[in-house]
C-alpha cells in the first residue's frame, strides 16, 4: 500500500476538511485534490478493470507471509456466505420483511408498509415512477467509441442546481437539477446544461398578430452569463455580443469596502482549475437577474460502475418534475398563452393553450375580439 | 522559553489532559504545520542543527507536531464525556429522505451490536458472522419496494456505518466497524452495489489501520481490507458525506456523538515520550546547552548562571510513568464499577453502596436548602427536592457506564489538592442536572418529531 505522503496530508490545504462539521468544506483546489488520491492509491484500486483473482492471491500470501492453505482458511471463513441468514436451498422473497424480526429498523418499516397498505390513493407518486427513469438512460450503456471513455482517475463532480428564489412568491428552495461533470470539463459545458424556463423566454405583446410570434428565445439574446465561485467571477464569453455583466456588481462591491472580486473567462476554465468549498453555495447568473443557487455536492474519483461514457456528462441524475398548468378552458392541453386585461377571461392573469386561445379571442378571419394583452408563456414543467 | 520549559510544559499538559491541546498548539504546534516564529519553529531549527541539517522524522518536534495535529484526541473526548454521550440503547435515528421518512434505528442496532462484540472481546470474522446471522442482519435490506429507496437506504447504512472504521474509535471497534461495512456492502439488495465513501483525510487513517492488522497478523482484517479494494467498494471522496449547506436543518449528529466506551484509552503521552524520544530529548537538550555556552562566551564565562534546567530528561520519564500508574489504577476502578453497576452477584453491594449514596445525597441536599434560606426560600427549596428526585432515579436507571474522564480527572485532582468537600459535591450537582436535563429534552424532542412524521404524512 502507498503510504506516501502520509504526513504531508495532514499539512497539504488541498486535502479537504470540514469548515464547518457537516456543513462545508474549506476551499480546496479540484485538480490538487485528484493529484493528492491519484499519489496515495495504487492505480488498480480506482482501474475499471477486474483484476483476476489468481495474481492477487499471490500476491496477498507473499505481503502477509502466509501458506496457501491459511488463505483458502481465510477464504472459507470470510466469504460472504457466511453472512447468509437463511439456508440455501430457501432464499426468502426480500420484498417481504420477515414476520420474527428483532430489527427495530425493520419493526419501523413494516409499521410504514402498512400505513402505505392502508392508504386509498387515486394516483401513484409522480417521484417514485419517475425515480429512476434518468438512471435508465445512463446505467450500464456500452461505450461505442473508445475515445469517450473516460480516463481512469477522472474526477467527478456533483452539482445540485437551486431554482431561482423569489422569496415572495416561493418559499420552498428546492433542488432543481442534480448534474453530474467531469473535473477536464469546461465551466461551459455546465453552464449549457443547466435548463432554466427564463432562457425560453420570448419578449413582446403579441395580441395583434398571434402567428407572427417570433422563434427568438431571450437565450439567442442574451448570452451574457456568469458564474461565482470563491471570490471569481467566470464571464461566459464564447460569443461576439456577450458582455461582462459583472461590472455593476463589481464596482459596487469596491464602494463598499469588500474585498476585491477578479474575473475569469467560463470557456477557459476547467473544474479541475477551481478552488472550491464543498457544500457551500455559489451563484449561476443569467439573463441578467435570474440567479440560481448552485452547490458542489460531492468530489470523487470516477468507479467503475458509474457512466462512462464522455458524451453523456454532464449527467443529469435528478430532475424535479413540476405539475404542468394546464390550459383554463380545457384543462387538458398545457398553457401557451397568457393574456392580461382580458374581457373574456375568468382571472387576471389567464393561461391558456394554443387552441383555445385562438378560438376564443379570434374570430373566423382572425380577428382580434376584445381588448386583451397576450404574451407568450412557456411553462415550467417544459423539461420534464 | 528554553527547550526544557517547552518539554516540561509539554509533560504537564500531558499530566493533565484536558489541558493539552492548548498547550501543544499554544506552542506553535498547530494542525497547519509549524507556526513561523513560535517556539517550536525555533525548536524546529534546534533539532534541526542537532541533527546536522533536515528534521529526523520522530524526532520530538514532529512527535509534538503530530501530537498537535491530533489534538491529542482527549478534549473532544472530555466534552463528549460531559454531554453524556452513552451507548444510545433507545435512540431512533430518523432520516430525512426523498421526502419521506424512512425511519433507521442503525443506529440503536448498531451500537447494541458492537456492543455485544465487544463484551465477547474478540476480533475475529468468524464471531462476527455468527452474531450476524444470529441476528439476522442482512434481513434489514428486506422490505423496501422502490429501488430508489433501496439505494437510500443503502447509502445511509453505508454512511451510519463508515464512522466506526475510523479513529478516535479503539481497534477492536474499528474492525468491527470494517466487518460491519464488508458485511452491509456484500448483502445489499441494490444493483449496481452502493460503494463506501472514504474522504482523503480518512484514508491514512485506514491505511495505518491495515498497517496495525497486518502487524497484529490479523489475516482475516486484512483479508476482508484487500477483498473490498479488489471489488472496488470504496469510493474515493472529498468528504465523508454529500454536503448541501443544510445550516437549518437539526440533525441528529452522529459523528458528534462518540460512545466513549468505544474509544480508546488516551495513550498518546505514552506514545508520545518512549524512550527513542527520549534519548532524542537529552541529545537536544546536551546541544542546546552547548548553543547557550557558546553563546555567551565571548561576553562573561559565568558558570553559577543556571542556563538550562537540569535533569530535565528523568523527570518527563517519571511523570509519565506515574502518569501512566495512575490511568492504570483509574481503569481498575472503572472495570470494578462496572461490575458493580452490572447484574450480578454483587446486587447486594450495589444496593447497599446505593443506600449509602442516596443517604449523602439526601443529606447534602436538604444542608444546602439551609443554607440557602437566607436568601430565596420558597425557590430554593423547590429546587433542592428537584434535585433529589433527579438524583434518585438516575440511580434507578443507573447504566454501565465508568464516569467520563473529565470527571475522573476532576475528581481525582480534588482529591489530591484536598480540596474541601463542598466544591467536590458542587461540581457533581451541577454535572448530574445537566446531563440528565439534556438527555431527557433530547429522547422526547426526538420521540415527537418521529410521531409528528408519522402523522402527517400524506
Amino acid at each position: 500500500m502507498a503510504e506516501g505522503g502520509g504526513s504531508v496530508n495532514s499539512l497539504n490545504e488541498n486535502v479537504p476538511v470540514y469548515e464547518h462539521v457537516d456543513v462545508n468544506s474549506k476551499p480546496f483546489h479540484i485538480g490538487s485534490f485528484r493529484d493528492l488520491w491519484l499519489s496515495v492509491l495504487n492505480p488498480e484500486d480506482y482501474s475499471f478493470k477486474e483484476t483476476s483473482g489468481e495474481i492477487d492471491d499471490v500476491r496477498f500470501m507473499q505481503e502477509m507471509g502466509i501458506p496457501p492453505e491459511t488463505l483458502e482458511e481465510l477464504k472459507a471463513v470470510c466469504s460472504t456466505e457466511s453472512l447468509c441468514c437463511h439456508p440455501a436451498d430457501e432464499a426468502p422473497d426480500p420484498d417481504d420483511i420477515p414476520a420474527d424480526t428483532q430489527l427495530a429498523t425493520l419493526k419501523l418499516r413494516k409499521k410504514r408498509l402498512d400505513y402505505k397498505k392502508s392508504l386509498i390513493r387515486d394516483s401513484v407518486g409522480r417521484h417514485d415512477a419517475y425515480a429512476n427513469e434518468l438512471e435508465m438512460l445512463t446505467l450500464g450503456r456500452r461505450i461505442e467509441d473508445a475515445t469517450d471513455l473516460i480516463p481512469e482517475g477522472e474526477i467527478v463532480l456533483t452539482f445540485n442546481v437551486i431554482y431561482p428564489i423569489l422569496f415572495k412568491q416561493f418559499r420552498h428552495v428546492r433542488v432543481y437539477q442534480t448534474l453530474h461533470i467531469l473535473g477536464s470539463q469546461k465551466l461551459t459545458e455546465l453552464r449549457d446544461a443547466i435548463c432554466c424556463v427564463s432562457d425560453l423566454q420570448v419578449f413582446g405583446e403579441f395580441s395583434n398578430t398571434p402567428d407572427m410570434v417570433p422563434q427568438f428565445i431571450s437565450k439567442d439574446h442574451y448570452k451574457s452569463a456568469f458564474f461565482y465561485f470563491e471570490g471569481v467571477f467566470y464571464n461566459d464569453m464564447r460569443f461576439p455580443e456577450c458582455r461582462d455583466i459583472t461590472k455593476v456588481t463589481r464596482d459596487w462591491a469596491k464602494t463598499k469596502g469588500f474585498p476585491e472580486f477578479t474575473t475569469a473567462k467560463m470557456e477557459e476554465t476547467t473544474f479541475s482549475d477551481l478552488r472550491v468549498k464543498v457544500g457551500y453555495p455559489y451563484l449561476y447568473c443569467h439573463q441578467g437577474d435570474c440567479e440560481h443557487v448552485l452547490i458542489l455536492t460531492d468530489v470523487r474519483l470516477v468507479h467503475k460502475d458509474d457512466c462512462l461514457d464522455r458524451k453523456l456528462y454532464p449527467l443529469l441524475t435528478h430532475k424535479h418534475r413540476v405539475v404542468t398548468r394546464k390550459c383554463s378552458v380545457c384543462h387538458l392541453y398545457i398553457s401557451r398563452w397568457i393574456t392580461t386585461k382580458d374581457a373574456l377571461a375568468p382571472m387576471d392573469p389567464c393561461l391558456y393553450c394554443d387552441q383555445c386561445f385562438r378560438l376564443l379571442h379570434y374570430d373566423q378571419h382572425g380577428n382580434k375580439l376584445g381588448d386583451f394583452q397576450a404574451y407568450a408563456y412557456v411553462d415550467p414543467g417544459a423539461f420534464n | 522559553m528554553d527547550v526544557c520549559t517547552v518539554a516540561l510544559l509539554g509533560t504537564g499538559a500531558v499530566v493533565g489532559v484536558a489541558a493539552a491541546p492548548a498547550v501543544i498548539s499554544g506552542l506553535g504546534f498547530t494542525a497547519a504545520g509549524i507556526a513561523a516564529g513560535s517556539t517550536a519553529s525555533w525548536m524546529m531549527s534546534a533539532a534541526a542543527l542537532a541533527n546536522g541539517g533536515g528534521v529526523a522524522a520522530g524526532s520530538i518536534v514532529a512527535v509534538l507536531q503530530s501530537a498537535g495535529a491530533a489534538g491529542l484526541g482527549i478534549a473532544g473526548q472530555a466534552a463528549a464525556a460531559a454531554t453524556g454521550a452513552a451507548v444510545a440503547d433507545h435512540q431512533v435515528a430518523v432520516q430525512h429522505s426523498n421526502g419521506k421518512t424512512a425511519g433507521i434505528c442503525l443506529n440503536n442496532e448498531e451500537e447494541r451490536r458492537r456492543e455485544r462484540i465487544r463484551t465477547t472481546g474478540s476480533v475475529r470474522f468468524e464471531e462476527f458472522s455468527a452474531l450476524w446471522r444470529e441476528m439476522k442482519f442482512s434481513t434489514i435490506f428486506y422490505g423496501i419496494l422502490e429501488p430508489s429507496e433501496k439505494k437510500v437506504f443503502t447509502r445511509s447504512a453505508l454512511c451510519a456505518a463508515s464512522p466506526y472504521l475510523l479513529p478516535p474509535y479503539s481497534f477492536q471497534i474499528r474492525v468491527g466497524g470494517l466487518y460491519l461495512l464488508y458485511s452491509l456492502y456484500s448483502t445489499q439488495l441494490s444493483t449496481p452495489k452502493e460503494r463506501i465513501r472514504i474522504a482523503l483525510k480518512d484514508w491514512e487513517d485506514l491505511i495505518r489501520f491495515q498497517q496495525d492488522a497486518m502487524n497484529a497478523q490479523h489475516y482475516d482484517v486484512v483479508y476482508i481490507l484487500t477483498t473490498l479494494l479488489q471489488d472496488k467498494a470504496f469510493c474515493f471522496t472529498a468528504m465523508p458525506n454529500t454536503l448541501s449547506f443544510q445550516v437549518k436543518k437539526k440533525r441528529v449528529d452522529r459523528r458528534q456523538k462518540l460512545c466513549e466506551t468505544f474509544v480508546d484509552r488516551p495513550t498518546r503521552p505514552q506514545e508520545l515520550i518512549s524512550t527513542n524520544l527520549l534519548e532524542e530529548l537529552a541529545n537536544v537538550h546536551e546541544h542546546y546547552e552547548g548553543l547557550k555556552n557558546s553563546v555567551l562566551q565571548p561576553q562573561s564565562p559565568r558558570s553559577d548562571l543556571s542556563l538550562i534546567k537540569q535533569n530535565l530528561v528523568p523527570n518527563l520519564h517519571s511523570t509519565v510513568l506515574s502518569f501512566c500508574s495512575w490511568q492504570q489504577n483509574q481503569a481498575d476502578l472503572d472495570s470494578q464499577s462496572d461490575r458493580d453497576a452490572g447484574e450480578g452477584p454483587s446486587n447486594q453491594e450495589e444496593s447497599s453502596h446505593r443506600a449509602q449514596l442516596l443517604a449523602s445525597i439526601k443529606s447534602r441536599s436538604y444542608s444546602q436548602a439551609v443554607e440557602a434560606l437566607r436568601s430565596r426560600r420558597h425557590r430554593q427549596v423547590e429546587v433542592t427536592s428537584a434535585h433529589r428526585d433527579k438524583e434518585s432515579l438516575l440511580q434507578a436507571s443507573r447504566f454501565k457506564r465508568p464516569p467520563s474522564l473529565k470527571a475522573r480527572t476532576k475528581s481525582r485532582f480534588m482529591t489530591q489538592e484536598s480540596e474541601s468537600s463542598e466544591l467536590q459535591s458542587m461540581t457533581r450537582l451541577w454535572r448530574l442536572t445537566a446531563v440528565e436535563g439534556e438527555r431527557t429534552e433530547g429522547k422526547k424532542k426526538r420521540r415527537f418529531i418521529w410521531k409528528e412524521r408519522m402523522r402527517s404524512k400524506p
